[in-house]
Order: structure tokens, then C-alpha cells, then sequence
């Protein structure tokens, strides 16, 4: 066996075990065998973790997010996330990321990304007349349709919309 | 040894030869674990396999870039959705990032042509190592930056930019081979033990998420499918008939399903007698779920990978067409 053969099969002994402490750690590895390859991993670019896809459980909500803008004049206007039951396959594939956007900030201890979507439409929500005014205040709101548990009740197959009433998440002002 | 030879050979595999391995098959009787570590790795294979997925990475590389063009000050500048100081502060662990290196408007759009460069070159096959290196850096940098947009597709991305470098992927179908020819370079054809490392990865994310699934309630439940039946953003693409997932039993036959060939997937794509079904099989799984679902591209990535455990030879069109005399 030449040089050149022995070198790749010690890559490849090294790289097969940490592909398998990184995606199986959640089941059985320790968490020090994670974290002793979670550098080399992130250096490289080559971490997966476990694959969850759609696991341990699915999402049961369907989550809305709105913006109520306030202008420095008391003028308002209104920004809603995407309704992705209205939009066209097409267009959900185009928008794919602010799929995954909207899923991520509605995670936990996100409000940070909250107050820089606030900032951003702050920017970007032209004043409802046109005029050159700044944004004062922005309310985020936030609303979920739980998919209720088949065993309780079978609902028609298709987006859930049974929403629940507005909840306010975050009360935005641009700093001084 | 000339690759029309190695295409030759494999149209005849012997019973007991691996998938993928082409020679005469030697007696496993009285070989060592050294031996059949050898063989799975470092036996003769077509690498012009290699060369297939290549071109089918680099184009689903390019549509991804292509749909991220109109955003990309939205995902990755400062006047975006979220700065870098937050995007960092949002994530716990951190890879590497040019797009931190030049505070500048015009630096994202840059980094961004960058990778937009290297996938086209990659999927031409204009040294193709070196490329499917830039695009996994390029790839890494823009998903550290912002980490909300990415999901599971984006590892996939990431991955098989790594294996695809560790491939002989410029050997056929690529400007690398022309290269090659006209400047009269001959020689044997590279052994491609990185097609393995495709394999397995394919097995470890069917393998991971069928333990993860088994570990929750929904999909031994028979729920699951439920559930994603009624979701807004990921569901319905094609129009299904909806008592496919109002009828329970139905409801629990797909769930459970799912869960049967996220298990035995990894085992029956290994088995030389049930490898070309279990292609088959996968196939027809992920295309399912692209035209039921909007998960953007990821089935078709893992149709890519799919077909890491096929031979060059049975990827024709039609199936049923005899492979081309070599």
C-alpha cells in the first residue's frame, strides 16, 4: 500500500467517525465526543448534526406575523407576512428563504431578529401619503392556528387558517 | 486500462461483487476487515459517475444561487434583515465568513458573483476540484451569515461540495477531460473513492432521521402526515385528493411508510440484490414528497445522492433502452 493510500484511509477512518458523532449525537455519543469535533467541523464547513427533517415531531403551527406602523405625523400603515396558503407553488419557490426566515424568528429568543425586522420596515414601508416621514412606532403582532389532534378532531385536509386573535410580541421604537 | 474497458466489465457484475465494484469477484472466505475496507473504497469503479453528479450538483448550486439573486443585500448587507453583529450574536458557534472581511455595500454582491462563478465553472467542469472547494467556502460564508434562511438543503450543499472535490468529477463530461485529450494525457482512471463517501451520506441522513422520528410521537403515532397536510408554507403543490389525509388509516399507512423507508433504505441500497429497487424506490419517494411539498431543493439533492449508488451504465433514458455499445 503506497503513501498516497495510507493517507486517505487515515482521512477516511477520521472523517467516518466524526460524520457519525455529528449526526447520531443526539442518540447514544456523549456530548464531549461533540464537542471535541464541533471545531474542526465548523472550520470546514462540513457540520449536519442530526437530520431532523420534520422530527422528533411536526410543527403544528401555522404562524402569522403583522407590523402596525406608526409615522412621526400619526399616519399608519400596515405590513403582513407572506399568507403562504394564497401564494402559488411558483412563489413559494422563489420565497423559499423567507420561509425559513419567518420559521426562524418566531423560535424562542429571537427577539433580537424581531427588532431588526422592525428597524428594517421602519426603512423600507413607504408612508401612506408618500411623505418623507420617519417611522415613530412599530407593533409587531403575532397570530397561530393550531392544528388540532386528529383524535379530537379531523379538520379538511389543506392549510389551517382557524387563527387565533392577534397577540402583540413586540412594541419597536427607532433609537434616539 | 481505459475507462470504455472499466464500462465493459461492470455491464456483467458478478453476484457477489459490491455494488459499484468491478473485477473479478475474489472469495470473501478468508479475507480480513484490511481486505474488505480495500475493496469497498479502492475497487475499480466508472468514474464517470463522478462526472454525472457534478453537473447535476453544479446546476442545482446555480438555481439556488439564481433564486437568492434578488435578496441578496436583503439577506447579507447591513441594510438587510439582520446585521451581521446580530446574525453572530443569534448563533452560538461560527464558521469561518468572508463576507465579514470588508464592511461594503458592494462585498456581499461580490462574494456572491464569486460563488455564482465557481458553481458555473464547476458544472463545466473547468477544474473542478479547485472549484467545488470555492463553492464550499462561498456556500459556508453566505449560510454563516445568516443562519435563518438556511435548513437542511444548505448542509446538503455544503457536503456535497466537499465529496464532490474528493471525486475524480473533471474525469469525464467536463472541459478538465478535453483538456486532458487534447494535450494527449493518458492514463488509468482515477479510482473514486470519494463516490463512497456520497453513499454513506445518504445513508447517515436516512438513518439519522429515522431514529429522530422514531424518538418522537407523531410518526410512530401515524400522525405525522396529518399534521404536514395541514401546514401553509410547506404543503401543497400539486393538487391531492384531500381524503388521503382525512382517512386515518390512510393517514397512518403514509406516516408509518415514510418511517419504514427512512430504515430500510440505508440497509437495501447496500444490497447488490436490492440496490437497483431501492434506487428506485428512493426515487420515486422524493419525487413524491417535490410534488406534494415546497422544501425548495432539497429532494432533488437527495435524488442526486440517490444516484451515487447506481452504475453510469443504468443511468439511461429510457431505462429500458439497451446501454450504447462501448
Amino acid at each position: 500500500m503506497g503513501t498516497h493510500r495510507r493517507w486517505i484511509n487515515a482521512f477516511l477512518v477520521g472523517f467516518l467517525a466524526i460524520v457519525a458523532i455529528d449526526a447520531f449525537h443526539g442518540t447514544g455519543c456523549t456530548q464531549p465526543l461533540k464537542d471535541a469535533v464541533n471545531l474542526p467541523l465548523l472550520v470546514t464547513g462540513l457540520w449536519q448534526g442530526p437530520w431532523r427533517l420534520y422530527a422528533p415531531d411536526v410543527d403544528k403551527d401555522n404562524l402569522q406575523l403583522k407590523a402596525e406602523l406608526v409615522f412621526a405625523d400619526q399616519a399608519t400603515a400596515t405590513w403582513s407576512s407572506p399568507d403562504w396558503a394564497e401564494l402559488s407553488a411558483l412563489r413559494k419557490f422563489r420565497l423559499a428563504r423567507h420561509i425559513n426566515y419567518y420559521n426562524a424568528i418566531l423560535l424562542a429568543d429571537r427577539e433580537l431578529a424581531w427588532d431588526d425586522l422592525c428597524a428594517y420596515l421602519a426603512r423600507s414601508v413607504p408612508h401612506p401619503q408618500g411623505k418623507a416621514v420617519a417611522v415613530a412606532q412599530i407593533t409587531l403582532s403575532l397570530r397561530g392556528a393550531r392544528i388540532p389532534p386528529p383524535d379530537e378532531k379531523i379538520v379538511p385536509a389543506g392549510p389551517y387558517r382557524a387563527f387565533d386573535p392577534w397577540e402583540v410580541i413586540r412594541v419597536w421604537r427607532p433609537r434616539a | 486500462m481505459e475507462t470504455a474497458r472499466v464500462t465493459a466489465r461492470r455491464k456483467r457484475p458478478a453476484r457477489s461483487v459490491l455494488p459499484g465494484r468491478s473485477g473479478p469477484a475474489r472469495s470473501t472466505s478468508r479475507r480480513g476487515p484490511a481486505d474488505a475496507w480495500n475493496d469497498f473504497f479502492f475497487a475499480a469503479r466508472d468514474p464517470r459517475l463522478a462526472g454525472l453528479l457534478r453537473i447535476g450538483y453544479g446546476l442545482l448550486v446555480l438555481v439556488n444561487l439564481a433564486v437568492l439573486a434578488p435578496d441578496v443585500p436583503l439577506w447579507f448587507s447591513e441594510a438587510g434583515l439582520l446585521p451581521a453583529a446580530d446574525a453572530r450574536e443569534l448563533m452560538t458557534e461560527h464558521a469561518p465568513t468572508v463576507l465579514g472581511w470588508v464592511d461594503a455595500a458592494w462585498w456581499p454582491w461580490l462574494c456572491y458573483a464569486v460563488v455564482v462563478a465557481a458553481a458555473a465553472l464547476l458544472t463545466v467542469g473547468w477544474h473542478s476540484r479547485v472549484q467545488a472547494i470555492v463553492v464550499l467556502v462561498g456556500l459556508t460564508s453566505l449560510q454563516d451569515r445568516n443562519y435563518a434562511i438556511v435548513d437542511g438543503e444548505d448542509t446538503l450543499f455544503r457536503l456535497f461540495a466537499f465529496y464532490l472535490a474528493l471525486c475524480p468529477a473533471g474525469w469525464a463530461y467536463s472541459l478538465d477531460a478535453r483538456r486532458r485529450k487534447r494535450r494527449g494525457i493518458a492514463g488509468e482512471p482515477p479510482v473514486p473513492w470519494g463516490l463512497r463517501l456520497f453513499q454513506i451520506q445518504m445513508s447517515v441522513i436516512y438513518l439519522s432521521s429515522a431514529i429522530e422520528k422514531s424518538l418522537g410521537h407523531d410518526w410512530p403515532a401515524g400522525t405525522a402526515l396529518y399534521y404536514v397536510a395541514r401546514l401553509d408554507d410547506a404543503f401543497g403543490k400539486l393538487p391531492l385528493p384531500g381524503a388521503l389525509f382525512e382517512t386515518l388509516w390512510l393517514t397512518r399507512l403514509g406516516s408509518w411508510s415514510v418511517l419504514a423507508l427512512e430504515w430500510t433504505l440505508p440497509v437495501l441500497l447496500w444490497i447488490p440484490r436490492t440496490r437497483r429497487v431501492a434506487i428506485a424506490v428512493a426515487i420515486g419517494f422524493h419525487l413524491a414528497i417535490e410534488a406534494t411539498m415546497n422544501l425548495f431543493l432539497f429532494h432533488w439533492l437527495m435524488i442526486l445522492g440517490v444516484l451515487s449508488f447506481a452504475e453510469i451504465d443504468e443511468l439511461r433514458w429510457p431505462p429500458w433502452r439497451r446501454p450504447a455499445a462501448s
